[in-house]
């Protein structure tokens, strides 16, 4: 019973193990199956999600050409080597040109806007004396007006920095894949995902050559290894991804893996951002498309995807040529090349365009306005996954002009300051817009423009001290009431308060004149007239004017506003004197004017949006009186960098006890604000003439625009006036000032000109006789 | 007699100003530096006499529908805006065939590139402003037209069609 019941529990036992081991072998099946299930999912959902995120491309103004266009084959060329054209005599075809002194023959590339696509076109460009004489096609046919594709500036990327420029197959140039094929992955086409003749090719190769020589995973196990980020050299994870390559390679084609592999693949870095994919790496490296390139670019880029640190051209250019050589051997070889181009691709140098850095963060500021104009219509996720193209007013050369002047001005203001031991360091900001469009063509928000952090010209509010008279004689030739030839009392003032309280406002060298002229008192930025001006027609009404101009709210009216107690930001002067340039009509600055899908389709226009903010005859003899400010008053100084002759109406700005240094003004073509100060807020010891303006005029002076030109209004009339008296004046006799004034102006004769006067005596008579008249 | 004279007033002002200019009458005068004020005292005005000869007065230049201009005042020659480029007149061409397709702001941007080639030519300036009369953008309508009237002094066919645009979109 015992034994039998004992065989039986044995038996019974041995069955239990049995089945057991069985349902564990089955468990560890289960397990297995189910894991690899796992992996299919995730590999295949990566790869058919195949959505990458996709930064927007930010691009800057396309140049518009056309006969008349103030442009030199020097501008011209500078553009187009910019936009990565290359000369004829290397390159072939869109992206080309070929120029002889005063002609360029220029084959563009199409490019498609939000108004409709801008095909490829082949022109030839004639010049003459600095502008474009001519434009025509080659069968002589005169072209109205040319397009260029517009200057890529950048990105707005994800926190991970990943970026890409994705390409379709048809984008994708033959010998890339053939090259790729040959180098990484020869038996690519036959293998299903792994290649045990690969992985043994490869341990051969390391252990002879003792290195790194060769790779044993096919582009299908590096694509896999990209997709994860995982770079562990675990048994694992080598499992893993071995794994993931065959169940991909049963699921889809080579070419869409080979076509995934050519927009996933790492490349290069670029400060916090990542290079990936051949799109995007030939423009990182080349600055050209990838359809552009050639042999020895093509086979650089093939180089480098064995180890884009290792094999950096720009750091490591000889093993990197070396390598690109045995690539340009190996394409020779399996006939992905002939031998010939081989030896003449092996010639050429390493043609690497620019540097790591600056295709990184192409002017964080600009990229700031930009990002903050479309937060109202888009989600910062849209803008950092969805492929946008965003089409903006940059104007790279007034860029890059602005950010070299402005580090020059400020390295030379603290080279003269330190012989006076003053201050903490010194920064500024800069922008430059049009005069009668809102384009923000240049922005630098300080004097490391490459560097991202604060944005002084965003958001250094900042007191604009005599920026503001501008506004308070717009406000008294608005009311009728003055001219620029009105006399105005510069005499100490005393201003009620209320509250018992008074203000006694002193001029800036604490003298005083007596009776001057509207304009010489805006011109050499007298307070005591200003003052008496605004209080006479209101401090309320100025407040609103300010506001109509360029706030959106308007400052406290307060006495103390008037000599430019109101803190405004860069942006926000800029939208003031905009303004003015523009005739008193504003128009709200804009970085962006429209948006596209990654496939090019329109999406959001920023229109151009206008108002009228003042009485435009008024403005149009304020910005008359603003030229005196360079011609005779506190400006003066700028002459000596301005070209001969150049006309420009502006202001300088000071604020209490020197702490910022501003100038705004325009010639006919641009609005320029400087604000020199310190970000601490500490005295600078600078004036608004001898801190911003003379970066203003330099960098002003580089532009070419042309001078300020009035525009005719409506019952204004030219009136010449002795600028010092306001009495009236000719040739020889005072300092004759003529600006356009109201129709109906009287100005005081004065007794020692002209003829009729037969004594002194009877000028004076006459002098009395005037002003009798006048007061009573 | 308007605006020769502000926040001055009364025997104060006369003094300053009849010093100045006396003054004026004795030193050579040097219009670089601020004149000088010196008080001086000064014969208690006069009645009034009609203004001296030598005051040179302007005049409204006179609207064209209105009065005839007085002879002796020259009156600038007629201006006219100057004709759109080759350049602008092709975007133009754009922009009509957009307009005629009801696409308007496909329209507008043709104009707006004209404006970034010739932002004072009034004619696009008014073109602007007709598609957005047309698309029922009145105040937009509105403030181009003003734009356009701004830059058509002297122009009496564009100042014309500028009135009309703003008529026809403050109407609405």
């Amino acid at each position: 019973m015992a034994r039998k019941s004992r065989r039986g529990l044995r038996k019974y036992l041995s069955r239990q193990v049995l089945v057991g081991l069985g349902l564990a072998a089955g468990l560890l099946v289960a397990i297995l199956v189910g894991y690899i299930a796992t992996l299919d999912r995730q590999i295949v959902r990566q790869f058919e999600g195949r959505r990458w995120d996709l930064p927007a491309q930010v691009y800057a103004r396309p140049l518009e050409i056309y006969a008349g266009l103030r442009l030199t084959p020097d501008d011209l060329q500078r553009e187009l080597a910019a936009l990565g054209y290359g000369s004829a005599k290397t390159t072939e075809g869109q992206g080309s040109f070929s120029r002889s002194s005063q002609r360029m023959a220029v084959h563009t590339r199409p490019f498609q806007f939000w108004d409709g696509p801008e095909p490829a076109r082949r022109v030839i460009v004639n010049f003459s004396a600095g502008t474009i004489g001519s434009l025509s096609d080659l069968g002589g046919q005169d072209v109205p007006l040319l397009r260029l594709d517009p200057p890529f500036i950048g990105n707005i990327f994800t926190s991970h920095g990943e970026d890409r420029i994705v390409l379709g197959p048809d984008a994708v140039p033959a010998m890339l894949l053939a090259g790729l094929k040959v180098v990484e992955d020869r038996d690519f086409d036959k293998h299903r995902g792994v290649s045990l003749r690969a992985i043994a090719r490869a341990m051969w190769a390391n252990v002879r050559a003792g290195g790194i020589e060769q790779g044993g995973s096919t582009l299908t196990q590096q694509l896999v290894r990209s997709y994860f980020l995982d770079n562990s050299r675990t048994i694992t994870r080598k499992l893993r991804e071995a794994l993931m390559s065959v169940l991909l390679e049963l699921h889809f084609e080579k070419a869409d893996i080979l076509n995934a592999y050519v927009n996933e693949i790492y490349l290069g870095q670029a400060g916090d951002r990542a290079i990936h994919g051949f799109g995007l790496a030939s423009q990182f490296y080349f600055g050209r498309p990838l359809a552009e390139l050639q042999s020895q670019d093509i086979a650089l880029l093939i180089a480098v995807v064995r180890g884009p640190s290792y094999y950096d051209p720009r750091r490591h250019p000889v093993r990197t040529r070396a390598r690109r050589d045995m690539v340009l051997d190996l394409m020779a070889e399996f006939g992905v090349i002939d031998a010939d181009e081989a030896v003449r691709a092996k010639r050429k140098d390493l043609d690497v365009k620019g540097t790591a850095s600056n295709f990184a963060s192409y002017n964080p500021t600009f990229m700031d306005l930009v990002r903050r104009e479309l937060r109202a219509d888009y989600k910062e996720d849209d803008l950092q996954t969805a492929g946008l193209k965003i089409m903006t007013t940059l104007d790279p050369r007034l860029q890059e002009l602005a950010e070299r002047r402005l580090a020059e001005g400020l390295t030379e203001l603290e080279r003269n300051r330190k012989k006076r031991k003053a201050g903490s360091e010194l920064d500024g900001a800069i922008i430059i817009t049009g005069t009668q469009t809102p384009d923000v063509v240049a922005i630098v928000g300080g004097r490391n423009a490459r560097l991202k952090g604060f944005n002084r010209a965003l958001d250094a509010k900042r007191p604009i001290g005599s920026l503001v008279k501008p506004v308070v004689y717009l406000a008294g030739f608005e009311s009728g009431r003055y001219t620029a030839a009105t006399l105005i009392e510069d005499a100490p003032l005393t201003v009620q308060l209320g509250g018992g309280r008074t203000w006694s406002p002193q001029n800036y060298d604490k003298a005083y004149r007596g009776p001057v002229p509207a304009v010489r008192a805006l011109a050499e930025s007298l307070n005591t007239p200003t003052v008496r001006l605004g209080m006479d027609v209101g401090p309320k009404r100025v407040a609103i004017l300010l506001q109509g101009l360029g706030l959106d709210e308007a400052p406290r009216a307060l006495p103390s506003m008037l000599l430019g107690a109101v803190a405004m930001a860069p942006i926000e002067v800029a939208q003031v004197y905009n303004s003015l340039a523009n005739g008193g009509f504003r128009s709200p600055l804009k970085a962006v004017r429209a948006v596209l899908d990654a496939d090019g389709k329109p999406l959001e226009r920023y229109q151009l949006k206008i108002n009228r903010a003042a009485d435009p005859a008024a403005v149009q003899e304020l910005n008359a009186t603003l030229t005196q400010v360079v011609a005779r008053g506190t400006g003066r100084v700028a002459r000596s960098w301005l070209p001969p002759g150049l006309v420009v109406a502006g202001k300088t700005g000071t604020s209490d006890d020197l702490r910022d240094s501003w100038f705004a003004g325009f010639t006919n073509d641009h609005v320029t604000v400087v604000w020199v100060g310190a970000d601490d807020n500490s005295p600078t010891g600078l004036t608004g003439a001898s801190g911003a303006l003379p970066v203003w005029a330099r960098l002003v002076a580089g532009y070419g625009d042309a001078g300020y030109e009035p525009t005719p209004a409506p019952g204004l009339t030219d009136v010449p006036f002795d600028f010092a008296t306001g009495m009236m004046a000719e040739a020889g006799c005072g300092d004759p000032v003529t600006l356009p004034l109201p129709a109906g102006t009287v100005v005081p004769p004065n007794p020692l000109c002209g003829s009729g006067f037969d004594s002194l005596e009877g000028a004076a008579e006459q002098g009395m006789q005037w002003l009798r008249g006048l007061l009573n | 007699m308007v605006a020769g004279l502000v926040e001055l007033s009364g025997r104060r002002a006369m003094a300053v100003l009849a010093g100045t200019l006396l003054l004026a009458g004795c030193v050579p005068p040097d219009f670089g530096k601020p004149a000088p004020t010196i008080r001086t005292p000064v014969p208690a005005p006069a009645p009034a006499p009609a203004p001296p000869a030598q005051v040179a007065v302007i005049r409204p230049v006179p609207d064209i529908a209105e009065a005839p201009p007085a002879p002796a005042e020259p009156i600038p020659p007629p201006r006219t805006a100057p004709p759109v480029s080759s350049a602008s007149q092709a975007l133009l061409t754009q922009s009509r065939g957009h307009q005629a397709a009801g696409h308007y702001e496909q329209a507008a941007a043709s104009v707006e590139r004209a404006l970034r080639i010739e932002p004072r030519q009034p004619v696009l300036w008014l073109e602007l402003g007709n598609i957005r009369l047309l698309e029922g953008d009145f105040a937009q309508a509105e403030g181009l037209g003003r734009k356009a009237l701004s830059l058509s002094t002297g122009d009496a066919a564009l100042t014309a069609k500028a009135e009309q645009l703003i008529a026809a979109a403050k109407k609405r």
